[in-house]
């Protein structure tokens, strides 16, 4: 961690060490990242095994792609969305519905990311039309929403044998068949927050509200975009969840909230808006992904990980709340 | 600018915020190569009638024309496709975002291969050189366009908003008090590129507290009060004792006859 | 004349009559005896729900009143709502107080009411315990396992692992620490090294994580027995390690018995304890309450090694469970039986 400050205090202006300072997170981050995987692996060498690879990879797919959810809401200005769970419960929901019905995995995926979206498009309306804070809407809707799921389930389960049971357990070229699409997500969304006009847009609005809307960009548009996009990204993670989850019920999603905004504060996503790298994340959560597994090689008990991973978030946010300060605004 | 319609003329404007009384009765001419300065006193209602010729707050009375049409401003978007580009005194930039980014903030160039084209993506390459074309045409100085703003002195970060409207072939530019924060030798740097916009067929007005600086940049002053439009003045026939008196209302405004004689005269 | 005197006799009649039904209903409901439910309101389970269907259509076959409220699984609103049963004049009360360090206080605020409280499962001094002996229902699920594992593994497994639930406190104890005694009686001789634990939180897919770590940390185990405190968290380690490509490596054996019925079982799930949970009120009803409603003297009996009514668990291979109906259907069954049969009498196929 001691690499952030020398980086992070080179003089804004050289564009050089700017640039650097772009990369700084990703250097930081393959740093820790190196540094855990080698302690482990000192400590038992039979850390490094296939075993392992999946172990981490199958806990990366589901954060992964929540985390481009929460990537998009945070870098477009609406800091965090806590809906989360509640969107992922209701989109895995209706993934386990579809699969048991039958229908092929592909249209299981379609019904997953359009409920996610439908539920990203009633938490923007919300925002939107009652002008209220995108946080306090959230908090407020996943707790309905989780409370009116149980009214509906209280267990659910894909089939066991179907198609959708299969893609939760099965490997492609030696990693898990989920982690993939995760990867894909990443890699693209990176490449187009960076590169579209719609990317462009979504980090200008994060970035200085007023100053994107003088240039004619309608906010409320990209509210739903944005919250609509990350809800679709909430539903195909709701797949990867049900996938290989087992039997699941409306709560079982709600340990997955910390480490999903960790890994976007980690990578350098400003909850403030307006700036982040998505292909960060890959490293974000990849570390993050890591740490309970090292902590069960070095023979540390479960309880200890939820304080480790407490501790991890604070710093995350310790970092970025430096990175804002830094920036004189 | 002698004999030409004006670009932009401002009709009678009114506008009130529930019982305040914004403006009651202001109008303003804008001839074309032409900078107009706007002064009045704190609370005078200039902001608010650059709001309203931005197309960010809608007048409740009179009419806005730009090249003898009448038209209405009722969206940020509606003044741009006007050509009509606002620089805000501290609302302009994204500072997260680089400099050639923020140029282009709303108006991003798509990339002319139909494929990207159809992914949304963008043209930074075009977007880049164009850029520096333009801050080069108007001998703006920033350290690169590819970093972020947050560090540009707000001298810089004037003049690349100023920028903008250039490189939209915008034709005229509203400045609200563009030097309000800014030292010697950034507000000079800011003045020259007002200047030179004159060059490029490019009309202003620029709201300013500073008499001296207005009267080296601006061509003539329209001084408001309490929501009205007073007097205008020819710059080259005035002085900054004779504006400061309107102001503060030592000297009283025109008749609203007198008014349009002086409009008239100027445009003359 | 004989108009007016028949219309103000009609009158009389028309006002008499109302405030006479007024009054007999009024001594009918006094007289009535009514039944508080505080339902444990956890969003885990669906039998915290069916406890409360049964204990309303028992009561109602009674001819009592009833009346219910969810605890929420907060120690809060459960003191909250006993303070309301108070109020609500019940004249005994059940509970399933899933958080019970509010405990100590409801059997107070129950004391100074002079109304009795039946708890499920969880003991408390001031209330008669009714349920399940956890640590026996524990033992007899991991003695089940042991003889899997003295007949595959000759008694020899590399590990046996233990998927815990915390929060549950002495009751994962019990239970998951008395499937560990279980096993260790069919099979005293696996060392103390090989068992090990994770926590699950009792929840398929909370486990489902730090199980693929466990596994993946343990790379040379081949042969895994599983006990936890419930089916879910079982199921758990169950399909980390099918992600992993391990899954013939490890047989599990759950609690609770929720996903041993029905057409999804895993196959690597070898069997499970019911306690037939939604029955519960059947055993509350018959042993404590029914005598108490016709004026009988009942004695506390607080100590789950004690009660005032034991559950008797049911260890069934996944083999017998095919034959166990689920809960709809036996929430369905319980209610057509005669009073007093419990779950355990109809569908335990493995009865000790
Ligand atoms: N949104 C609004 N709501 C209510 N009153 C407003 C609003 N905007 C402006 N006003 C009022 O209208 C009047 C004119 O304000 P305006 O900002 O146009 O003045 P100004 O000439 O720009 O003053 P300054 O030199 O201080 O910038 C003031 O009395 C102001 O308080
Ligand atoms: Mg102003």
């Amino acid at each position: 961690m001691s690499l952030a400050p020398a980086i992070e205090t080179a003089p804004p202006a050289m564009p050089f060490k700017a640039r650097l300072g772009g990369w700084g997170t990703a250097i930081l981050l393959l740093s820790v990242w190196a540094a855990l995987l080698i302690a482990t692996g000192l400590y038992r060498p039979d850390f490094f095994a296939h075993q392992t690879l999946l172990a981490i990879a199958f806990t990366m797919a589901v954060v992964g792609v929540l985390a481009v959810g929460q990537g998009i809401i945070a870098i477009s200005g609406g800091f965090i969305d806590l809906s989360q769970p509640a969107g992922l419960i209701l989109s895995g929901l209706i993934a386990v519905r579809l699969s048991e019905a039958g229908l092929p995995l592909p249209l299981v995926v379609v019904g997953a990311v359009l409920t996610g979206m439908a539920w990203g498009a009633l938490n923007a309306a919300i925002i939107v039309f009652a002008k209220l804070n995108p946080v306090i809407v959230t908090l407020a809707t996943n707790f309905i929403g989780l409370a009116a799921l149980y009214l509906i389930f209280q267990l659910a389960q894909v089939p066991n044998g179907s198609e959708i049971y299969h893609f939760g357990r099965t490997n492609i070229l030696g990693l898990p068949a989920i982690w993939w699409p995760m990867l894909l997500i990443i890699v693209v969304t990176g490449f187009l927050m960076r590169s579209t006009r719609y990317g462009r847009r979504t980090t200008a609005v994060g970035g200085n509200r007023a100053a994107a809307k003088a240039r004619g960009i309608s906010l409320k548009a990209m509210r739903f975009g944005t919250f609509m996009a990350a809800g679709g990204f909430v539903g195909f993670a709701a797949v990867l969840f049900a996938s290989a989850a087992g039997p699941f019920n409306p709560s079982s999603a709600s340990t997955l909230q910390l480490n999903v905004i960790a890994a976007v504060i980690l990578a350098g996503i400003s909850l403030a808006g307006g700036r982040g790298n998505f292909w960060m994340l890959l490293l974000s959560v990849g570390f993050l992904s890591t740490i309970p597994t090292s902590l069960v090689f070095f023979g540390l008990s479960s309880d200890t990980q939820s304080i480790f991973q407490g501790v991890l978030l604070m710093i995350a946010v310790a970092i970025d709340g430096y990175r804002a300060r830094r920036s004189p605004t | 600018m002698q004999d030409a319609a004006p670009v932009l003329e401002a009709r009678h404007i009114r506008r009130h915020f529930g019982a305040v009384v914004a403006l009651a009765d202001a109008s303003l001419n804008l001839y074309p190569r032409e900078v107009v300065g706007l002064v009045g006193d704190n609370g005078a209602g200039k902001s608010t009638l650059l709001k309203i010729l931005s197309g960010i707050v809608a007048p409740s009375g009179g009419d806005i024309v730009i090249d003898s049409k009448t038209v209405l401003l009722r969206r940020a978007q509606d003044a741009m496709d006007a050509g009509i580009e606002t620089v805000y005194q501290d609302l302009a930039l994204v500072d997260t975002m680089s400099a050639y980014q923020n140029v282009y903030l709303g108006r991003e160039e798509l990339s002319p291969n139909p494929v990207a084209r159809f992914f949304n993506l963008v043209d930074d390459k075009k977007m880049r050189a164009r850029a520096r074309e333009v801050l080069d045409a108007l001998q703006v100085k920033v350290p690169s366009i590819n970093v972020a703003v947050k560090g540009m002195s707000g001298g810089q970060r004037q003049c690349l908003a100023i920028a903008r409207a250039l490189l939209w072939g915008r034709r005229i530019v509203i400045l609200d008090e563009p030097t309000a924060a800014l030292g010697v030798r950034e507000t000079g740097q800011v003045l020259e590129v007002i200047r030179d916009l004159r060059k490029h067929d490019v009309s202003v007005i620029i709201v300013s507290h500073n008499m001296q600086q207005l009267m080296s940049v601006a061509d003539r002053i329209t001084v408001m009060r309490l929501g009205r439009s007073i007097a205008t003045r020819t710059v080259k026939d005035t002085e900054v004792n004779e504006i400061v008196g309107l102001i503060t209302g030592a000297i009283p405004g025109d008749s609203p006859e007198a008014l349009a004689q002086s409009a008239a005269q100027s445009a003359a | 004349m004989f108009e007016t005197r028949n219309t103000r006799a009609l009158a009389i009649v028309a006002l008499a009559v109302p405030a006479l039904l007024g009054l007999t209903s009024l001594a009918t409901a006094q007289d009535k005896f009514k039944l508080g439910m505080l339902v444990g309101g956890n969003t885990c389970c669906e039998w915290m729900k069916a406890q409360g269907d049964v204990a309303r259509a028992l009561a109602e076959k009674e001819g009592w009143d009833y009346v219910e409220l969810s605890n929420n699984n907060d120690p809060a609103v459960a003191l909250k709502n006993a303070q309301i049963m108070v109020q609500e004049g019940a004249k005994a009360v059940i509970q399933f107080n899933g958080q019970p360090s509010s405990n100590p206080a409801i059997s107070a605020v129950m004391k100074a009411a002079g109304i009795p409280i039946v708890t499920y499962d969880i003991a408390d001094p001031g209330m008669y315990f009714v349920g399940i002996d956890n640590l026996a229902a524990g033992i007899a699920g991991g003695e089940q396992l042991g003889m899997i594992i003295k007949d595959k593994w000759n008694c020899a497994p590399d590990l046996v692992i233990s998927s815990e639930g915390a929060g549950a406190g002495i009751v994962n104890e019990w239970r998951t620490g008395g499937m560990r005694t279980g096993v260790k009686n069919i099979c005293p001789d696996i060392p103390a090294e090989k068992f090990v634990s994770f926590e699950g939180s009792g929840d398929a897919a909370v486990a489902l994580q730090p199980a693929r770590d466990l596994l993946a940390a343990n790379p040379n185990a081949v042969k895994m027995a599983v006990v936890g405190i419930n089916d879910g968290g079982v199921l758990g380690l169950i399909n980390a390690a099918e992600q992993l490509g391990r899954a013939d490596q490890v047989i599990g054996w759950g609690q609770d018995g929720a996903f041993i019925t029905g057409d999804n079982v895993n196959p690597h799930l070898a069997g499970s304890v019911f306690y037939f949970l939604e029955g519960y009120a059947v055993y509350a009803i018959r042993d404590v309450i029914k005598p108490i409603a016709e004026g009988k003297d009942v004695p506390l009996k607080a100590d789950a090694g004690d009660p005032a009514s034991k559950v008797q668990p049911c260890p069934v291979s996944a083999e017998q469970a095919k034959a166990v109906p689920d809960m709809a259907e036996r929430v369905t069954q319980l209610l057509a039986a005669p009073a007093g049969t419990t779950a355990y009498d109809l569908f335990c196929p493995n009865k000790g």
